[in-house]
């Protein structure tokens, strides 16, 4: 692929792809949402458009017949049914597979191609035999400007309006909005002592989307109008989903004083959310609004609010008009058609827009200029550390000039941190980019296996590197479908043992002190302790008389060709799966932790660096050379007393480190170098731990401790047991970084 | 060996692409030659990255055979350098200062090959490079391609894909 123009656009569709995946996913569960209709349709007419523009005209056919199909759900002739947001997935598929062909990596699936096509013939088909419907939704799509004079006709003569027309208003809403319900009654004084209500409807309007209601009822006749006190109140609707607190630090410059401001939450009510949570301000209450003759019902908060306003002046007033909830919405459309009562022909349509988002410029950057980038930083680090040997080594023949070399050093590791933190910084990416393309595997595999499970996602905004974001899809999926393949029970048994028939599996992600915390969770059978175990015996992987714990039980799960499950599945593999995952995790500097409770469901828990490129490194000396420990896995280094020593038959020595006892590793032995000191009272011990097991490890002298660039061995050569990479030294010289996991177990 | 590289030890890439230039464009392959213990030997010369002399402190690798004699730092990328005199059971000789480490490239992995010298860079037309059944060297027949025979002596064509191949690499974890 040499072509840019195709590069790009291959670029643009893997993006598109992908959000429409996560569309049609949502529309399955909310087929009316028009916003996410648009969103489909837009994206679908991108990849037309763009597979036009690169001559791919096979890929921008086959794009076209949906986007004709999504048009038809737009414009409200078909509803999206679960048959159609298979097919659209399908499609997906489908468009993929143009893709592979356009990258080389494959060629276009032409059965699955001819299969959807046909498909959509289905659904069209069926437009015809809903045609009556279909006239009545495109009254739906009346445009605003027709219903405004609607809503002027109503105003004046409270005459009946099209239904279909309130309903649009209401049923065009974005559903699952949470928001506030605000009054704003000032002192009358207000505008005499400097202040301006504008200045805090300006405020409230970068919170959400704002929607104001005037109330005129206090304004007294113009001849009596003193233009400085301000009788106008409002009431507003302010969707966010920012929190109460938030709120409440913004007025909280509007309490007292005379100032009667409050506000209370609204939540979307649970069920089909579709007509109801737009009514924040109450159906009845609005035409009270219209009745009084206000022009602009909901006047967007901008400046020509007030204007707006004082024209209205001379307007007669309106009731006081009271804030209630709206009803709860019922679940069908028709249904909510025929019940609409008169009053809510004059809803006005609030102009909810999507959330207005402060527009930060960015560019598109390859992966490798951000790694190349990210390599210079690091020889950047590397060379800092060198300059401050050198200034050390200055410091020895001229005291002056060190001391301005030194100061110097400490000024530019101040940049050079910064700098590292930066890069950083960029490389990072939320964790949910590889926790939402599972809703599809998830549904996929409940689809076909007759289980009923929802994935929930909690977290995904937490920010990891973008190298152990991708190199974590693979153990995610892996633990996911575990999770849904022998951890979530079919509908029939979790009804008879009293659950939820839909089993829930849980993706969370939290940042804890340098750390990623990852957490697949299901609320499935679970694992029991006592048949791992008997498993594990049976295997010989360990002996009957062993006595664990129930966690180093689990962690047996982790071990080469274990399995409790007999039968094999398409899905999960052979149970080769669980130690490969570790591997991974550690590959990652990770840790994983399983626990499990029968029936109750299955937790497993990685630990992952925020990032691999560079660690907090420990400089130490076995015999001449010098190894590199990550500062994370060092407890503390110690020099114990003989008597501190233990030896033990079998298990070998053991250091007692307040009353606990931690096997000895003499580094040198394991290394097969000469050390300086042989005996753990002569040298120095340091104490790593990995997970939750500990290891002391005998080393002849701590040198330094520095931030070090993590270079991997198998770049230009192996993994060598033992050793996690190699770091450059600020003497140019290498060093390995020791490889805690394998020196613990 | 009365050539102008000799006695010139580091070459740039650069270097090296421009005396692959220097070569008129036929049939056959340019080579590096280098000396080890009393044979020639070749390899292609664009699978080598660059020249180097040896460099100060390599870093042992831990666990690994002899003829693995460590890894060091050519501006940030860390590299493993492999003795061939140690490979091939030749006597280990002092390292002097003709000693070369030639940087090739094989897998996309960077390797450092120790030499006794490096030679010259010839041309040999593959009319004369002949496969190898027999031949008495000490290097191992296995990592060995054929023979180039140029007008006044013979040239061994290392087969260093096959020396350096990943799962020679991988064969050095069961020693």
């Amino acid at each position: 692929m040499v072509d840019p123009a195709l590069e790009e656009f291959v670029e643009e569709v893997e993006e598109i792809l992908q959000d429409l995946e996560q569309g049609i996913l949502l529309l399955e569960n909310q087929p009316r949402k028009k916003s996410l209709i648009d969103r489909i349709f837009r994206n679908m007419h991108t990849i037309k458009g763009g597979a036009g523009m690169v001559m791919q005209t096979d890929l921008a056919d086959y794009a076209h017949h949906f986007e004709n199909l999504l048009d038809k759900v737009r414009s409200g002739e078909i509803i999206c049914t679960p048959e159609m947001a298979t097919l659209l997935l399908d499609s997906l598929d489908g468009l993929n597979s143009f893709m592979d062909k356009i990258r080389g990596t494959g060629d276009v699936n032409q059965q699955l191609i001819e299969r959807t096509l046909k498909q959509i013939g289905g659904f069209e088909s069926t437009v015809s035999t809903v045609t009556s419907d279909s006239v009545e939704e495109k009254i739906v799509q009346t445009p605003e400007k027709e219903e405004k004079s609607t809503v002027e006709s109503a105003a004046t003569e409270d005459a009946e309006p099209s239904q279909s027309q309130v309903q649009d208003a209401w049923d065009d809403e974005d559903e699952d909005e949470k928001g506030y319900l605000l009054n704003l009654k000032f002192s009358t004084e207000m505008l005499r002592n400097g202040s301006d209500p504008l200045l805090l409807i300006r405020e409230l309007k970068t919170l959400g989307d704002l929607t104001m209601f005037p109330h005129l009822s206090s304004l007294p006749e113009l001849k009596n109008l003193d233009t400085e006190e301000l009788h106008l109140w409002w009431s507003a609707k302010l969707v966010t989903a920012r929190s109460p607190e938030e709120l409440e630090n913004i007025l909280i410059f509007y309490q007292g004083d005379d100032h009667d401001v409050n506000f209370e939450p609204v939540e979307p009510p649970p069920e089909d959310p579709g007509l109801a949570s737009t009514g924040l301000v109450s159906k009845k209450q609005i035409t009270q609004i219209l009745v009084g003759d206000v022009p602009e019902p909901q006047i967007e908060a901008e400046e020509s609010t007030v204007s707006s306003e004082e024209k209205n002046e001379e307007k007669p007033l309106t009731e006081e008009v009271q804030k209630t909830e709206a009803k709860p919405k019922t679940e069908e459309v028709q249904k909510t058609q025929a019940e609409t009562e008169p009053q809510k022909k004059s809803a006005p349509k609030p102009q909810l827009k999507e959330p207005e988002v402060q527009t930060v410029q960015s560019i598109r950057v390859a992966v490798e200029k951000l790694d190349k980038l990210q390599n210079m930083v690091g020889e950047t680090v590397i060379n800092q550390s060198r300059l401050h040997q050198l200034s050390d080594q200055i410091m020895g023949v001229d005291e002056n000039m060190g001391e301005m070399l030194a100061q110097f050093v400490e000024d530019n590791e101040k940049s050079v941190r910064e700098l590292q933190d930066q890069i950083l910084q960029v490389r990072m990416i939320p964790v949910g980019s590889i926790f939402t393309p599972m809703r599809r595997t998830v549904r996929d595999f409940a689809n076909r296996n007759n289980k009923k499970i929802r994935l929930e996602i909690e977290g995904g905004d937490t920010e990891l590197d973008k190298t152990v974001t991708e190199q974590l899809h693979g153990p995610l999926v892996h633990l996911v479908r575990n999770s849904m393949d022998h951890g979530i029970e079919d509908p029939e048994t979790r009804k008879k043992n009293s659950k939820d028939p839909t089993g829930t599996i849980l993706l969370k992600a939290s940042q804890q002190e340098g750390y990623v915390i990852v957490e697949i969770e299901d609320d499935g059978g679970g694992i029991d302790s006592k048949e791992v175990f008997e498993s594990a015996v049976n295997k010989e992987l360990i002996s009957p008389s062993e006595e664990l714990t129930e966690h180093e039980i689990f962690q047996l799960l982790f071990l080469p060709g274990f399995t409790t499950t007999t039968e094999v599945s398409d899905v999960s593999g052979r149970g080769v799966g669980m130690d490969s995952v570790k591997k991974d995790i550690e590959a990652l500097l990770g840790t994983i932790e399983i626990s499990s409770t029968p029936g109750k469901g299955t937790n497993v828990k990685l630990k992952l660096p925020l990032t691999l490129a560079i660690i907090e490194g420990m400089m130490i000396y076995v015999g001449n050379q010098v190894f590199t420990v990550p500062l994370l896995s060092v407890n503390e280094a110690i020099r114990p007393l003989p008597k501190q020593i233990k030896k033990i038959k079998r298990k070998g020595e053991l250091v007692e480190i307040r009353g606990e006892y931690i096997p000895l590793l003499r580094l040198h032995e394991r290394l097969s170098l000469k050390p300086r000191f042989k005996e753990p009272t002569e040298g120095l011990v340091l104490v790593v731990q990995h997970a939750n097991r500990k290891q002391c490890l005998l080393v002849d002298e701590i040198v330094d401790q520095r931030p070090v660039v993590i270079k991997s061995l198998e770049d230009n050569f192996i993994h060598v047991p033992g050793i996690a990479g190699a770091t450059i030294l600020g003497d140019g010289s290498v060093s390995f970084i020791l490889d805690v996991p394998s020196l613990v177990n | 060996m009365n050539n102008s590289y000799m006695g010139k030890v580091d070459f740039s890439a650069e270097e090296l692409e421009e005396m692959n230039l220097e070569v008129t464009h036929s049939e056959g392959a340019q080579l590096i030659t280098f000396i080890l213990g009393e044979e020639k030997y070749g390899l292609d010369i664009l699978k080598v990255r660059e020249l180097i002399s040896y460099p100060e402190g390599l870093t042992q690798i831990p666990g690994m055979p002899d003829f693995i004699v460590g890894m060091f730092n050519l501006r940030g990328l860390v590299i493993p350098v492999m003795d061939l005199r140690t490979k091939f059971g030749m006597s280990s000789e002092e390292l002097h200062e003709f000693s070369v480490i030639i940087i090739v490239q094989v897998e996309e992995k960077n390797i450092g090959l120790i030499v006794d010298s490096v030679a010259d860079v010839i041309f040999v037309k593959e009319e004369d490079i002949q496969e190898t059944t027999e031949m008495a060297v000490h290097v191992d027949i296995k990592f060995i391609k054929g023979v180039a025979k140029t007008k006044d002596e013979m040239v061994i064509l290392m087969d260093i894909d096959h020396l350096l191949s990943k799962t020679q690499f991988e064969s050095l974890m069961e020693l």
